[in-house]
């Protein structure tokens, strides 16, 4: 690693600025598989360390036996519940094979597991901005 | 797990991202996420004790 001015880049990395149709296509990559939009840019470090950082808080919930929102529309903490459970990406799509049980939020380590799941949707999203912003070269 | 155990993990997790995407020199996301990790157990035990004679 070499410090280039106040910033981190891999000896030989130039800054490469992409269109904003290609990075908003890592930021969806990254927002369905978290830090591939990252890699893509060509960010492993940070890409590897966001999926991991999301990865961990989500797996963690479910094992909690969080409760992962389903869609709908109608009721306004819901719909925040499904925004924030969705944007965990692939993982929101897998919760059933982890949460074979379902949720039990009667304890307080389902509530616990509900928290970790939104907030690694929340993480992921965090994640989707940055790979966008490192793509057009706003971020090193 | 344990209550604080989820607290410590959660704790972490948060704060190496926000170091990660605060920062741009190692140094500096190392001693943020340290900072970050210090304040969030600091402030949870501190509201937890303030809770304290509330609680039953």
């Amino acid at each position: 690693m070499a410090e280039v001015g106040n910033s981190v880049r891999n000896k030989g990395q130039a800054r490469v600025v992409r269109s904003r149709g290609t990075a908003f296509g890592f930021a969806l990559a990254g927002w369905f598989i978290p830090g591939l939009g990252q890699v893509l840019a060509g960010r492993w470090g940070r890409g590897i360390v966001f999926f991991c950082a999301v990865a961990s808080l989500v797996l963690t919930g479910y094992f909690q036996r969080g409760f992962v929102f389903a869609h709908q529309f109608g009721e306004p903490f819901g719909m925040l519940g499904f925004l924030a459970d969705a944007s965990t990406g692939l993982f929101y799509f897998v919760s059933k094979v982890f949460e074979t049980n379902g949720p039990n939020i009667a304890r307080a380590a389902g509530d616990y597991g509900t928290r970790f799941i939104a907030t690694a949707g929340m993480l992921n999203l965090l994640a989707a901005f940055d790979a966008y912003a490192v793509a057009i070269g706003e971020r090193d | 797990m344990s209550q604080f155990i989820d607290m410590s993990w959660f704790a972490l997790i948060i704060s190496v991202v926000l170091g990660l995407l605060s920062r741009n020199t190692v140094a500096g996301r190392i001693k943020y996420a340290a900072l970050s990790f210090v304040a969030f157990m600091a402030v949870s035990i501190a509201i937890a004790w303030l809770m304290f004679p509330f609680s039953r």
